[in-house]
Order: C-alpha cells, then structure tokens, then sequence
C-alpha cells in the first residue's frame, strides 16, 4: 500500500511577544507516513500540536522548515485538494447559510455539475442525518449538528483522504458510535482516514496505526497491535473459598494478592508457570473462578510515553481519558 | 472559475446583514425626501433630487463599503469559516478576488437600487425623461468606481488588522484622498525641496478622490468630458487592482493559527 | 509567483501616476474656463461643515491663499475664482481677520499681482465689519482700498473717519481724514500711508507689500525731479539731452542716477521722458 501523507522533518515555530522576539515552537521535526486506506489516529494531549500538523496539512499555515506531502505532492500543490476532505477542530460555518445552501456553496468549489451538486448535497444531508434541518440557517444548529455537517463538508467530493481534527469533541455518546460508524465506513470504501483525537477509547477501537505527540514532538508511533497486543504484561487470577495466608503460602512472595468481595485477586508476572500454582490451590480447597492474561492498553501505552517523555520541572499535561 | 462562487456566496453574506438593510433603507428614504424639498425650494427641481440621491448614494455606499469591507476577511478568519474553504481547493487570490467582487457585486445592486429611487422621482415630478438624464446613471457608475477603490482600501486594511483599526485607516485616507489637490498646492507653492519631492510623492501614492466628485456637475445637467470621465474610471480601476494586488500578496503570507 | 506580483505592482504605480497626470492635464484645462462654476455655495458648506465649520474655514482659507499663490507663480492673470474662496472661507467663519485683511489685498491690488477687484475687496471688508465691529484696521483697509485701488478720497476719508470713532484705533487715522478731504491723491498722503502700513504691520508680507510701494513712490519722485532737471538744462545748453550720462558729463551727478532698487533710470531720446529701466524690477502700474 502506498504512502499517502508523509511529513519530513516537519516544524513550525512561532514568534511570540509584543516585539515578536520570543520562539515558540509549536511542531518540532515531525516525521509521519500514513499508507492508503489506514485509519490513522493522531494522539496527544491538548496543546500537542496535532491540530498545528492538521493546518500545515492543509497549508493553512506555512512551515517554518521541512516539508510535507499529500499524494505524492507537496501540500502547497492546490490540485491535491481535489483528493482530500478536512473537518476543523470545532468547526465554524457560515450562520447565515442554511444547511442545504451551505454543502451546495462547497460542492461548487469543485468541478461538479448543478445536478451533481444537488445529488450530493441531498445525498450527505442524509448521510449525515439532517436533512430534517436543511432549511434551518447553521447559527440555529447544536454543536452536535454542525460537527455533522462539518463532515458533510468534508466528505463532499469524495475524498480519497479524509482528515478530522478532534472528530469526536464536544459529541454525545450517541454521536460518537455514530462518527465512529462512519469512519469505519469510510475505511470499507478506501478512504484513508486521518484522525486527531486526545480519546484514547476511539484510537483503540478504530485505528490502525496511531502517532503519539507531545509538547511537538512524536514520541511514538506504529501498528497498533505493534505497539500494544502482543505484550501480557501479567496474568489475573481470580480465587475463592480459601483465606489469605493459604493463598500467600501457596503462591509464595512473587504474586500481589488483593481482596475483592467474597474472592481474592492475584496477579502474577506474566512468565509464571499456571499448573503447578493451580494445583496448589485446589488442594488447599480453593476454587480457581478465572485467569485471564491481561494486555497492556492504550491508556497505559499513552501515560507510559507521556510520563516518559514529561520535563521534570513540569507537571505533565493533563489527558482526559474521557470525553472532555 | 472559483471566484464566481466566493463572490455569490459573499453576495449572499452582505445581503443577508443587518447593517445593509439598515443603510439602504435610509438611503432610498432620503431620495424620497427631496421629493418634499423640492416642493419648498424655487428653482431646477431635478438638480436637488440629483444632488441629494447621489450625495446619499456616494455618502451610504461609502459607509457600506468600509464597514463590510472591512470585515470581508477578518470574519473569516475571526469565524474560522476560512479553515474548512481554504482546504477546499481554492487558492488564496481566488478567495480575496470572490471577496473583493462579492461586495462590488452587492453595492452595485445597492446602486441601481437608489438609482431607481432617483429616476422615479424625477419622473414623478417630471412625468418625462431627457436624454441629459442619462448622465445621472454615467455619474452612478463612477460613483460604482470610487466605492470599488474604498472596497479595495477596506480590504486591503482588513487582510492584516483589526476591524476598528482597517474602519479608521480606510476612513482616514478616503478623507485625505478629497484633499489631494491641497497636498498638491501645497508642495507646488513651497520653497523646500524636500516638502516639494514629499508632497509629490503623496499626492501620487495617496489615492486621490477629487478624481471622482462630479455630483454637483452632474446636477448642473453637464456632461463630462468623456476623456476626462474614461480617465478617472481608469484610474480608479487601476488603484483597485495595485491595492487588490497588495492584499493576497499580504494574505498569502498569513498564518491562520 | 511573487515576482509577477512585484512587477504588476511596479506596473500599477506607473499606471497611477500617468493617469493621474493624465486627470491634472486636462482637469487644468478645465479650471482655467469654467472652474467657478463647480464650487458649492459657502452657506451649503457651512450645513454640511456638521459643526467642523472653523476647520473648513482654515481649510478654506488655505485654498484661497494656496490658489492665489499658484497663479502668482505661473504668472496668470485671472482670479476667478479667489473671491469666492474668501467668500466661503469667511462664511464659515466671520472671525477669521485675517481673511479679511489679506483677502482684501489680494482682491484689490492690480494684476498681475492681484486680482484687480477692488469694489469685491471693499464688500469683503465691509462683511467683516459687520461681523467685527470692534476690530478698527478693517476700516482702515477700505479706507486703503478707496485711496489707492479708486482713488476715491472722499469715500477713503469717510471709512479712515469711521475707524477712528473706534478708542484703540490709530490717533493718524482722524487727523489723515481731514488732511485727505483737503489735499486729496497727493503723493504726500500717500507716502504717509504705506509707511504707516510698513511701521506697523507684523506681517513680513504686508511689510514687504508696503515697501514695494514705497520704494515705487521714491522712484516716481526721483523721476519727477530728473525730468524737471532735463527741462530745466536743455535751453541751458541749447540742445535736447538724449541720454542721462549726458548729465553725468555736465556735473550733475557722480554716476548714473539708479532707482530704489539700483537700477539706472532711462531717457526715451525721442519723446523726452525719464523713466524705469526695463529691467527694473519696481513695481510699476
């Protein structure tokens, strides 16, 4: 599969203060490749710098050194533009326009016929599910239906990539299945999907490879089963009718031994061999209820980059697990 | 062509503004209102309907011009509207030549709006027109010119300012701009060099609006000389342009964090 | 890219300034014919002045001077249009003295130096009179304006007299008009007026002004005195005096006699008359 957006050395500072003399780095020599129709999470804390890479992206800011490319051409190149689909973080839209006037005024920003538009614009209000606010003008709309029709917007003229800056803040549950849905959609219709996200529990469920950023710098990136399924990082067993001190003797020190109701929880490193220690157990008249391996997660694959990569002198940034 | 569908789309922004209907509103009603003023005055009824309706004409358009104008491009950019249509694939002379044409688009239908207005009124008191009233619409449409030149100067201002600054600079160089010749005088008349070489060159680079202050001509039922009149769009035309120009030079530049 | 945009700039820049030259050409000509007829009434721009109406008279009023200096410099001889632009910038605003004072002057002076209106710069001053009843140089002006530009000396005696009414005015300005009523257009009178006006103006101009005049005075006097010299000689010595070095030969003077401003004096060989150099830069009418 080809490489579809790749980043080199990708940075962006910012001169800041009233003399401009400050430098701010916002994005510090990003590297990224993103293959034909993979769903890309792009994940960091707020104030990474994943929306300032979306801008550059999309040229809606210039680099300050490196160099990125869409399809094969540099993001400059207005011709790409035709291929790619953006949806902004937060996304504004005309208020004055109704919904209907709206996706027909974007849809004749390309080459498409009168009745080309319509079809498409009937097409996504239905998509997107607000056909029924097509004539309502977009200031009436909740935060929920603009993000639906900032994805209209950005689906419009079939994209081959589609980029979404935080598709899923600021949605309701029900919201979120329903962008999710519609990602998993557009990766069974080979699109490319580029997401930014700080939700953990989405880049889990849908991607397949994700980048990590933090403070403006990629610290990790890769397959997700890569980074995260393979490993066990130790193994839960879960035992009842039997006390304490016979479960400690009969496991000896290595195990952490918890209570948890009417059962007691161990959990053991993940290179323990099971049959002897079960064996034990039984003997002592305790009853195995469960074991089960347990695998590393995204949450515990983000903390441990980000506590990695926190300065000392300052407090890590703050990751909502959860929808913020 | 992308432009075509900015413009409508900008078009449709003004039109759909409060302040436009506000303006134009109280335009048509003072071009109403020299219909009773003529009533109270002896003398060439037609010349105080021309004089009035063109005066509201310049004077309104003027207003709409600055303070549409000078939210053209900082709306969206303050709206963040411009994030979505800039991944779209519009370049970005295309956006600020939709802009600039969108709200020509919108004051010329503004004209021909009060223009109506007039040629009604005279028509009312007159219950006739003359081939002299032609001159009128030909006034309008310099009138369309010199507003195309504040759009320009609004924009311009507007592509890298805060509104209130862009209304303050684009106001302050249209008054300026009904000075020039005074500039001009200014330095023919001095004895230092140095004031003669910077009047000058102020009088040159400072867009120069007595070019286009034919009302009272027009009122006084003269034609104007069609070199001169062909001149003075010219020059309005070419200003725009260089200030158009400047703007996506200065826009293309920008940063939209 | 951007270098096609630097060379349309370039090329804006140059189409400006050649249209606009373009504008001024022929706007020009039009100003030299019919340039009276577009200017707006004072009392419409006193309306529309919303209040800024002492601005506009300053700005006025610099248009006027600014206009009337322009021609001065090329030399034309028409002033259509100064009366009205003193007339607005009065209008807006009836203090403004020195608009009256300088106004009148640039009215009534004799072209080319002005605009030879001196009946406009008595209406002028008068309006001022109206609007500054206290200020007593404005009567002195017409009384100026009456002696010199009409050379109605009974009129100026009236107006000299009228000021004087005034307790700050000038204690000459009474005693002249009796003098004036007597003697009329003498050079006496007049050579005490512009000395008067030299004496007292704080204006450099106004100075100036006067001292052209009274060198102009000096020169017709030395004039008179040379012509009375030749008529006086020339049955003398029983033949006509055809140039002054002649007089220079017969003893009369060390040298050539000059003018106030050092030009030598002339004789017309034919008619007989002295007279300025053509050189001479005194004013002459």
């Amino acid at each position: 599969m080809s490489v579809v957006v790749s980043t080199e050395n990708l940075s962006k500072a910012y001169k800041a203060g009233f003399w401009k003399t400050k430098t701010i780095s916002a994005l510090d020599r990003l590297n990224l490749e993103v293959r034909e129709n993979e769903i890309f999470g792009y994940l960091g804390p707020n104030g990474a710098g994943k929306s300032t890479t979306l801008k550059l992206l999309m040229s809606l800011i210039h680099p300050s050194s490196g160099k990125a490319e869409i399809l094969g051409k540099p993001v400059a190149d207005l011709s790409i533009r035709r291929h790619i689909g953006y949806l902004p973080e937060n996304p504004y839209f005309y208020e004055y326009l109704s919904a209907e006037e709206f996706l027909s005024y974007y849809a004749s920003l390309f080459d498409f016929s009168l009745a080309e538009i319509r079809t498409k614009v009937e097409y996504f209000l239905k998509l997107t599910d607000i056909s029924h606010a097509r004539k309502l003008q977009l200031h009436k709309f909740s935060k929920g239906m603009l993000q639906r029709v900032g994805i209209a917007q950005a689906l419009i003229n079939d994209p081959k990539i589609v980029f979404l800056d935080e598709p899923m803040s600021g949605l309701d549950p029900i919201g979120r299945r329903e962008v999710r849905d519609l990602i998993l959609l557009l990766k069974k219709e080979g699109k490319t999907v580029f997401f930014s996200t700080h939700i953990l529990n989405d880049v889990e469920v849908l991607c397949d490879k994700v980048a990590v950023l933090n403070r403006g710098k990629l610290i990790g990136s890769g397959h997700l089963t890569d980074l995260i399924s393979q490993e066990v990082s130790h193994i839960e067993i879960v035992v009842s009718n039997i006390n304490f001190e016979t479960v400690s003797q009969a496991v000896g020190s290595s195990a952490k031994i918890s209570h948890s109701g009417m059962t007691l929880r161990l959990e053991l490193r993940a290179d323990t061999p099971l049959a002897p220690l079960v064996t034990r157990i039984e003997n002592a008249a305790g009853k195995v209820l469960a074991i089960n391996p347990v695998r590393q997660t995204m949450e515990d694959y983000f903390f441990k980059l980000i506590n990695r990569d926190a300065i000392p002198e300052g407090k890590p940034s703050i990751v909502s697990t959860n929808n913020s | 062509m992308i432009v075509i569908p900015i413009a409508k789309n900008t078009f449709k922004e003004c039109v759909r503004d409060k302040v436009l209907y506000n303006l134009v509103i109280f335009g048509v009603l003072i071009i109403a209102s020299s219909l009773v003023l003529s009533s109270i005055t002896i003398g060439e009824v037609k010349q105080i309907i021309v004089n009035l309706g063109l005066s509201t004409l310049s004077v309104f358009g003027t207003l709409i011009a600055i303070f549409i104008g000078i939210q053209l491009v900082f709306k969206e950019i303050d709206k963040k509207t411009i994030y979505s249509l800039l991944a779209k694939p519009v370049a970005r002379h295309e956006f600020i030549l939709g802009k600039y044409f969108g709200l020509t688009l919108t004051l010329l239908v503004n004209i021909l709006v009060m223009l109506l207005g007039i040629y009604i009124s005279i028509f009312y008191l007159r219950h006739s027109f003359q081939l002299a009233d032609l001159q009128i619409l030909l006034a309008a449409m310099l009138i369309l010119i010199e507003l195309m030149l504040v759009i320009a100067i609004a924009l311009f201002f507007s592509t890298f300012s805060t509104p209130v600054f862009s209304a303050l600079f684009a106001f302050c160089l249209y008054v300026i701009g009904h000075f020039s010749s005074d500039i001009r005088q200014y330095g023919l008349s001095s004895d230092s060099f140095a004031i003669k070489i910077l009047s000058g060159c102020l009088y040159y680079l400072l867009p120069n609006f007595q070019n286009f202050e034919i009302i009272s001509q027009t009122a006084h039922g003269q034609f104007l000389a069609t070199r001169l009149y062909l001149l003075s769009v010219l020059y309005g035309l070419v200003y725009s342009a260089g200030l158009v120009l400047l703007a996506i030079l200065v826009f293309q530049r920008r940063n939209f964090k | 890219m951007n270098h096609l945009f630097k060379i349309c700039l370039l090329a804006v820049c140059l189409g400006i300034y050649w249209i606009q030259s373009a504008i001024d050409q022929k706007i020009g000509l039009f100003c030299s014919t019919e340039e009276v007829l577009y200017l707006p009434s004072a009392n419409v721009i006193k309306k529309l002045s919303l209040g800024h109406n002492g601005l506009l008279a300053d700005i006025y009023w610099m248009r006027a001077v600014q206009y009337y200096g322009g021609k001065r410099l090329k030399n034309e001889r028409h002033f259509d249009l100064l009366e009205q632009l003193i007339e607005i910038a009065t209008t807006l605003d009836p203090k403004l003295l020195h608009a009256y004072r300088f106004g009148s002057v640039f009215l009534a002076e004799n072209e080319p130096i002005g605009a030879n209106q001196p009946e406009e710069a008595i209406a002028l001053l008068r309006k001022g009179i109206e609007h500054n009843p206290e200020e007593w140089q404005l009567h002195r002006d017409v009384g100026f304006i009456y002696y010199w530009f009409l050379n109605d000396y009974k009129k100026a005696a009236e107006a000299f007299l009228e000021g004087s009414k005034n307790p700050r005015a000038a204690i000459w300005m009474k005693t002249f008009a009796a003098e004036l009523l007597a003697k009329g257009g003498s050079r006496q009178t007049a050579r005490f007026l512009w000395q008067e006006v030299y004496q007292t103006s704080e204006n450099q101009q106004m100075k100036d002004n006067a001292r052209e005049h009274l060198m102009r005075l000096t020169a017709e006097e030395q004039i008179e005195t040379l012509q009375v010299l030749i008529e006086k000689v020339q049955p003398r010595i029983g033949r006509k005096i055809s140039s002054l070095d002649e007089l220079v030969g017969l003893g009369f003077f060390k040298k050539r006699p000059v003018d106030p401003k050092g030009f030598a004096y002339i004789l017309n060989s034919t008619t007989g008359k002295v007279g300025l150099s053509p050189a001479s830069t005194i004013r002459r009418y």
